[in-house]
């Protein structure tokens, strides 16, 4: 077999049991008397941003599960972090706050960020209290993302900001950005002379105006930076090492049960509506669902293992998101093929935000071709 | 795959790489037995791997036949170690030792009634694998299982995708030699291991796909370069290997004692993945591999089989989806997260 399409079987280790209980009881009662009282579930990562939802998870230690200690972490494994996210997002909570800082932006600290940046921004990250939005994609630098023009130049003690950033989610309700910059020329080697920027998104030289998707919801925006002055201290790591940073955060971005489970609430209300009475299109149908969606997240826990023992699953992490994402987009398509006449407003209501929010699924987080491309280099094909 | 497992798949692969080439699996779909393959892989003891030695076996568990079964498939090897195996086993779960040489194994409407002079069987028998070339053949009712020679029948000239004979035979007769034996729940067993061992074999033959896929890619020059430098190339073969990829972990997850959920998610899927396999591996390969001279059709026409036998994807995403109706929307997800 080919490097990077080896996904050794992986047993959760029994204290997750537990854990996952713990998460369960806290989503119902919420769901039932708190805070997601009346929300429509939705499982998209991106669909659903709640500062209270998310300060009660900051509470309870499930953000920065892995982070040590002193930073405000748990020191928890990757597979007890695997098991809390999928319960969130099956469940359909409004994860959106707090998914790119737990995500990536936290790790990223981690591996690159001084003593100081770590002090500072994970144990707020980790009580729920500071959010993050990822500042990569430009108007003209998309899938090439090494082409960005954002860029800055030295100043004293730091650095002077120019540009603009787009499709950054969330960037009206969080409070930084981790911006990829330009900070040198950029020369025969595309890759050289990037830089990682904590932006403030509140500083006076920062402007955000949003941007509405398809659905009418405004999840991402432009953000345009005039002459923001960037301290020394809020550079990530080594100045022109961006580019290996950003690659870095891509495992971690890839694999997750996020890639596969954007559509799931749409399959669970379909069983709701037709479970008294199934014909037989719509049991294969569900059995193929499920038959599909069980080998994925075998699949996505073998590459959690793997994070776990710290190797970086850069292939697998693409043939998971391909494959997971082709799935998310095939759900509400094939499902409405069998759905009856009559059903219920809150099904309609799932269903028709799955089918509107379904093409995001394969653009965000590197396209389906760009992924495809991680794979065939895998296979030695370029 | 523990160290144990590793070397028995080494073994086996070795072996293959020899004696089971292009022009051998040819002669067998023309009738001729490859004894030499049968032997070298019986005096190795990997054609009785997983069965305890009190019933003949070497030993081992179920895991290390079906690591056999796939490695196997992966070279088309045009011989019942499935079935023997499946036959095997279920002898031995009966308390009997099977005969030695390669057995057939086949559902049987029919009935078994054990008398001084043999047993009376009554019924049709469809669909039998391998039987010209097995001295024995198993048939199995819904709680019997029943050994015969085949000696003397006539099954018929009925040929299946794969390119063996698909056996079919009608008895009314008392079967001098046969065997009779109880076994609760035969035909589900036989159903499951069969579903097992096809899983197992198109996820060995779709892994050598995409290998051979990949190298043809890599080899096959058209407007001055090899074709693996075409993104549309590059791009299907990557969603060649993600099917492939998810067809591993779904036959892994059937290695040891699977439930029937694990069986059912295992067979919907890796048999809802041919599709894709043989129509971009066929795609990649150009006229060539539509050719009989090139070695993909014997891989594809057998994935083109298999997913059909013991449960199609429909059969099983059916029984998917009655568990799921049953149990109700709530428990769907605790129902993904115990099938770890
Ligand atoms: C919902 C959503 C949220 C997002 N959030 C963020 C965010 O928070 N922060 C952020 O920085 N970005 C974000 N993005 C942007 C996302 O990363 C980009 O959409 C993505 O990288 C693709 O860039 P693009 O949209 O400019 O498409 P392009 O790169 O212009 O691509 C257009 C098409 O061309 C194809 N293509 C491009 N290059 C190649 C090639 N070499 N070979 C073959 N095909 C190619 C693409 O696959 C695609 O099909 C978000 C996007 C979405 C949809």
């Amino acid at each position: 077999m080919f490097k990077g399409l080896q996904f050794e079987p992986l047993k959760l280790p029994a204290e997750t049991a537990e854990l996952r209980m713990q998460v369960r009881a806290f989503v119902e009662t919420e769901m039932r008397s708190g805070i997601l009282q009346n929300s429509l579930p939705n499982s998209d990562f991106n669909v659903g941003d709640s500062p209270e939802f998310t300060r009660k998870l900051g509470e309870r230690g499930w953000i920065g599960m892995t982070w040590p200690k002193e930073y405000g972490g748990g020191e928890r494994s990757f597979l007890e972090r695997y098991v809390v996210t999928e319960e969130l997002l099956a469940a359909g909570t409004p994860v959106g706050a707090h998914w790119i800082a737990d995500r990536q932006s936290g790790p990223l600290f981690l591996k690159f960020g001084t003593e100081a940046q770590k002090q500072k921004f994970l144990p707020k990250v980790a009580a729920g209290e500071w959010f993050f939005s990822i500042g990569m994609s430009e108007p003209d630098s998309g899938s090439d993302l090494a082409s960005i023009k954002t860029h800055a130049t030295k100043v004293d003690n730091g650095w002077l900001l120019n540009g603009s950033k787009i499709w950054s989610s969330g960037a009206h309700l969080n409070h930084y950005m981790i911006t990829l910059v330009r900070t040198e020329p950029q020369g025969k080697n595309r890759h050289a002379g990037l830089s990682q920027f904590i932006v403030d998104l509140a500083d006076s030289n920062v402007t955000i105006t949003g941007i509405k998707n398809l659905s009418g919801d405004r999840d991402f925006n432009q953000v345009f930076f005039d002459d923001v002055f960037i301290a020394d201290e809020y550079v990530i790591g080594e100045p022109g090492n961006g580019w290996e940073q950003v690659m870095s955060e891509l495992g971690y971005e890839r694999s997750g049960p996020e890639r596969f489970l954007s559509a799931f609430r749409v399959l669970v209300e379909f069983v709701r509506e037709v479970q008294d009475n199934p014909n037989e299109a719509q049991m294969a149908l569900i059995g193929k669902l499920v038959a599909n969606l069980i080998t994925l997240r075998r699949m996505s826990t073998s590459v959690a293992g793997m994070l776990q023992e710290g190797k970086s699953p850069m292939v697998e992490a693409a043939l998971i998101k391909d494959l997971g994402n082709g799935y998310e987009r095939l759900v509400p398509e094939l499902i409405r093929l069998v759905a009856p006449q009559s059903l219920s407003p809150r099904f309609v209501d799932t269903l028709n935000q799955c089918i509107l929010h379904a093409p995001s699924f394969t653009l965000r987080g590197g396209t389906r071709e760009i992924l495809r491309g991680v794979i065939a280099r895998g296979l030695g094909l370029r | 795959m523990n160290e144990q497992e590793q070397l028995i798949v080494d073994t086996t692969k070795r072996i293959l790489t020899d004696l089971c080439t292009k022009g051998v699996v040819d002669e067998a779909e023309r009738g001729i037995w490859p004894k030499d393959l049968w032997h070298s892989l019986e005096e190795t003891g990997l054609t009785r791997a997983g069965l305890d030695e009190e019933f003949g076996g070497s030993g081992g568990a179920q895991c290390d036949a079906l690591r056999i079964i796939r490695e196997a498939a992966g070279f088309a090897a045009p011989i019942p170690l499935a079935e023997t195996f499946i036959a095997a086993s279920m002898l031995a779960s009966a308390g009997v030792t099977a005969p030695s040489g390669p057995l057939a194994v086949c559902s049987a409407e029919a009935t078994f009634t054990q008398g001084e002079a043999g047993v009376q069987i009554q019924g049709k028998v469809e669909n039998i694998n391998f039987a010209e070339f097995c001295g024995h053949l198993l048939l199995v009712n819904e709680h019997e299982i029943c050994l015969i020679p085949t000696a003397g029948l006539e099954f018929g000239t009925h040929r299946s995708l794969a390119g063996g004979h698909r056996g079919q035979v009608s008895l009314d007769t008392v079967v001098s030699g046969a065997q009779c034996l109880k076994l609760e729940s035969a035909a589900e067993t036989l159903f499951h291991l069969g579903a097992i061992s096809r899983v197992n074999m198109m996820a060995g033959a779709m892994s050598s796909i995409l290998n051979i896929s990949v190298q043809f890619s890599l080899e096959r020059q058209q407007f001055g370069r090899s074709i693996s430098q075409f993104q549309a190339i590059q791009q299907q073969l990557a969603v060649l290997a993600g099917e492939v990829a998810a067809c591993q972990r779904a036959a892994d997850s059937v290695l040891v004692a699977p439930s029937l959920m694990d069986i059912a998610v295992a067979k919907a899927r890796v048999g809802e993945a041919v599709t894709k396999v043989a129509d971009i591996s066929h795609q990649v390969h150009g006229a060539m591999g539509y050719t009989l001279e090139h070695g993909l059709n014997l891989l594809t026409r057998r994935l083109w089989d298999w997913r059909d036998e013991y449960g199609n994807e429909t059969y099983w995403q059916i029984a998917i989806g009655q568990r799921i109706c049953a149990a109700g929307a709530d428990q769907l997800w605790p129902t993904i997260t115990d099938a770890a």
